[in-house]
């Protein structure tokens, strides 16, 4: 397959945007997470949208949220923020849909779903001042086609508002000032329109014809079979058609395993990812083999055959909860992980820890599951320089889905 | 007498206060020093490397907890806490008898030991000196502590008698049970409760043990300040000069400083990080609460000049806004309130080297009682006991 690496700034393709919780890392301090070097991060704007005043006064004080969420002076300008609607953390769906053309329900830390129109979106969004704003989106109300035309029609509109927010016309003469068009936040459009390849098309199309950057593709969750969810990610690929080439592309899900090599297989080039925070959750390292010496001589995989493990095969972890097995392991979770967990701690301790519900623990896997997926996505670009994704893809499923 | 495994230099006092250095198997530890907790093995929310930037080098691990889970055998199979949490300083363990008392069921105890109900399945258990020292020993702490009869502070009478008398009959079992002198220190601990005959008694008897080091006891335990200082200074005024004094389970800001000035060495307590779970910081002001409504736009660190990794990066607004739903929040005021005192017997340390520490000491409670614009009668009594001049005047 044909695989054209894009640099976003410092971000090679594949690559990954990692979910926070309200900006830092899922139980890491600033000291945990900065070895991890993750310098794209995911705000989810629900967890700031009652936050007005307290923008307010930062602004008055000269400080940005960057620095706000614990950013130094030296990551403001080499760590960047795409803000993002849905959040794949929250136990509640992030969102509700609303009657009037212009609002959404989303879901508040703050206690329930809490109204807001699209002006007032990225009124909030824009004292955020995010590297890249995805657009808003509606989840839609139901499975008919009728809500998701709905959706699809609300999703395009908030995009329009969000270009007139962000790439304001100066003096309405747009030819002449287009090299004075303001790029510091690149522009994200929302793809929804679910099973329905009509609402997706034209929502393709729609948003193919507005000043964008790049498309996030959403709605995939709610597929009910891999197979759907494989047919609508390539159909959207399709429909981008040339323009992909010119697009980031982005597939916004929870992010395992099986989302990354499904959305990497059909050429997505960025990935929203909560997964290794909700394995650290429930107390699951991640257990995968990164020798890939002979992953270029791997027979790759048909589509068929990547599908099909895909739906029945999990990448392997460690289940720390299983203390009496992990007693007597006194080395790290992977061999060669050079995180910090794995080279200083045991799988004794973590599962000490564990068990006595001591949070070191989950920060110790937090720690080894994000640098697993630095890995993974390192292989991926190193793979997809040398035109060997494919292969890559194959080795990596034989050798780490079970 | 004992062997020690430990060397321990005063460099310089100031009336009571002493700034010294103890050297344990691990590497050295300045004091006075404020010792933080990790019961089970881990300071809650940080990781070892974390413990180590924040500048601690003697850190505690709870017995009681320990032989539970992992276990004794285990942690001596695989060589020790020190290994099993990758903590290259010092560490102190508890007997176990504190914990044993405040978490189990008591059923009885008898000159061979205590008998209580295990917390777990409610079997019957028993705790003799010897068994605690063992399980010490295979922890593998720098420090231990012997096994003691522990009553309630405020016991008086009999009953408090009878335990003093217990624990200095059970001292020399514990030395006796010692298999690691060379490598580690067994502290006794004074008792005697709020009774100065009894803890003259206790101190005699003890010191003729000739031990490394000493604790202070059956203190901190809700007992009158009052009674608190004067026991301390007591105490302080009979130990030796030239070891070690450990005042366990003290550890507020004010108590740090009032005894460091009576003469003792080290501190423990747990207050620090479980205070700060709730949102409270320590400043030089007092506490801080965090979670109060005057936070939310408040984007100043939690102190003002305060080195510490969370005051380099976060500020009160941010911290009160994420402490209700992450724990992240939690591990950074923790390591706030760890540095707070761990800098602060450092200053404190310094001050006596530099030959200012009346000065140290009027602002330090100038500060911290800015907002009661007064300073308690036992801390103004106790500095009287220090020899320590305390002149300070509050603005209207
Ligand atoms: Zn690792
Ligand atoms: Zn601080």
């Amino acid at each position: 397959m044909a695989y054209k690496p894009k640099v976003l700034k410092s971000l090679k393709s594949p690559g990954f945007f990692m979910n926070t919780r309200k900006g830092t890392l899922y139980q890491l301090t600033n000291h945990n997470s900065e070895p991890l070097n993750l310098n794209h991060l995911i705000v989810s704007q629900s967890d700031f949208l009652h936050c007005e005043k307290l923008f307010e006064v930062l602004k008055e004080q000269n400080k940005s949220f960057k620095s706000y969420i614990g950013f130094s002076q030296e990551e403001e300008s080499k760590k960047f923020i795409y803000l993002s609607p849905i959040d794949y953390y929250k136990p509640q769906q992030t969102m509700e849909a609303t009657a009037k053309a212009d609002t959404v329900k989303l879901y508040t830390t703050r206690g329930g779903y809490f109204e807001v129109s699209d002006e007032q979106y990225y009124k909030i969004s824009k004292m955020i001042n995010p590297d890249i704003i995805v657009s808003l989106t509606e989840i839609p109300t139901g499975k008919g086609k009728k809500s998701h035309k709905r959706s699809v029609e609300k999703t395009i509109g908030f995009l329009d508002k969000a270009i007139s927010i962000f790439r304001p016309k100066v003096n309405g003469n747009n030819d002449q000032n287009e090299n004075h068009t303001d790029k510091s936040t690149l522009i994200f459009g929302s793809i929804e329109g679910g099973q329905f390849d009509e609402q997706r098309k034209e929502c393709v199309q729609k948003t193919l014809e507005r000043d964008i950057d790049g498309v996030v593709l959403h709605g995939t969750e709610s597929a009910e079979t891999i197979e759907e969810k494989a047919r609508q990610i390539a159909l959207t690929m399709e429909y981008l058609g040339e323009h992909k080439e010119n697009l980031y592309t982005v597939y916004s899900s929870k992010g395992t395993i099986q989302d990354i090599l499904l959305g990497v297989s059909n050429g997505i080039d960025y990935y929203e990812v909560d997964y290794p925070n909700q394995l650290a959750h429930s107390h699951q390292a991640l257990n995968l083999d990164f020798d890939n010496k002979n992953y270029a001589d791997t027979q790759p995989l048909s589509n068929e055959e990547i599908l099909n493990t895909l739906k029945s095969k999990q990448p392997k972890t460690f289940n720390m909860t299983e203390y009496e097995k992990h007693k007597e392991s006194l080395i790290g979770f992977t061999d060669g992980c050079q995180c910090y967990a794995c080279q200083n701690h045991t799988q004794a301790y973590v599962a000490h820890l564990i068990k006595c519900k001591e949070l070191t623990g989950t920060i110790l896997i937090t720690i080894h599951n994000i640098h697993q997926y630095n890995i993974l996505f390192q292989q991926l670009q190193e793979a997809a320089e040398n035109q060997k994704l494919s292969n890559y893809i194959s080795w990596f499923i034989k050798t780490n889905l079970i | 007498s004992m062997n020690k495994a430990l060397k321990f230099v005063v460099h310089k006092t100031c009336n009571k206060a002493r700034a010294s250095t103890l050297t344990l198997p691990h590497g050295d530890v300045l004091t006075p020093v404020y010792m933080p907790v990790g019961t089970k093995g881990t300071i809650k929310g940080l990781t070892s490397q974390e413990m180590e930037n924040l500048g601690c080098r003697l850190l505690l691990g709870n017995t009681y907890h320990l032989a539970y889970q992992p276990g004794g055998n285990y942690l001596e199979k695989v060589g020790g806490l020190h290994k099993f949490m990758n903590w290259k300083y010092n560490i102190l363990t508890d007997s176990g008898g504190f914990q044993m008392v405040s978490l189990s069921k008591l059923c009885e105890i008898s000159e061979e030991g205590v008998k209580f109900e295990s917390p777990v399945d409610g079997s019957e258990m028993f705790l003799r000196p010897e068994d605690s020292v063992h399980n010490q020993n295979q922890i593998g702490a720098d420090i231990m502590m012997a096994l003691d009869d522990v009553v309630q502070t405020t016991t008086v009478g009999e009953r408090m008698k009878i335990a003093c008398e217990r624990t200095v009959r059970w001292i020399d079992r514990n030395i006796q049970a010692h298999e690691r002198k060379d490598v580690q220190n067994l502290y006794p601990i004074v008792q005697g409760g709020l009774d100065f005959d009894l803890r003259k008694y206790c101190l005699d008897e003890l010191i003729k043990r000739d031990a490394p080091g000493y604790a202070i006891g059956g203190l901190a335990g809700g007992e009158d300040k009052q009674d608190f200082w004067k026991i301390v200074n007591y105490c302080t005024d009979h130990l030796p000069k030239d070891k070690p004094r450990y005042l366990m389970g003290v550890g507020y800001p004010d108590d740090l400083i009032v005894c460091s000035c009576l003469g003792v060495d080290q501190f423990d307590c747990v207050f620090s990080t479980r205070t700060a779970r709730f949102g409270t910081a320590f400043t030089k002001y007092g506490f801080m609460r965090l979670k109060n409504a005057d936070k939310e736009f408040d984007l100043k660190p939690i102190e003002e000049g305060c080195e510490c990794p969370t005051c380099q990066r976060y500020s009160r607004s941010f911290l009160h806004n994420t402490i209700a739903k992450e724990e992240t929040a939690c591990h950074l005021i923790s390591q706030h309130n760890l540095y707070f005192l761990l800098n602060l017997m450092k200053q404190f340390r310094q001050s006596i080297l530099d030959d200012r520490m009346e000065e140290f000491v009027n602002e330090f409670f100038k500060n911290y009682f800015s907002h009661e614009k007064q300073i308690p009668q036992w801390i103004q009594d106790a500095m009287v006991a220090a020899k320590i001049n305390l002149n300070i005047k509050f603005d209207e």
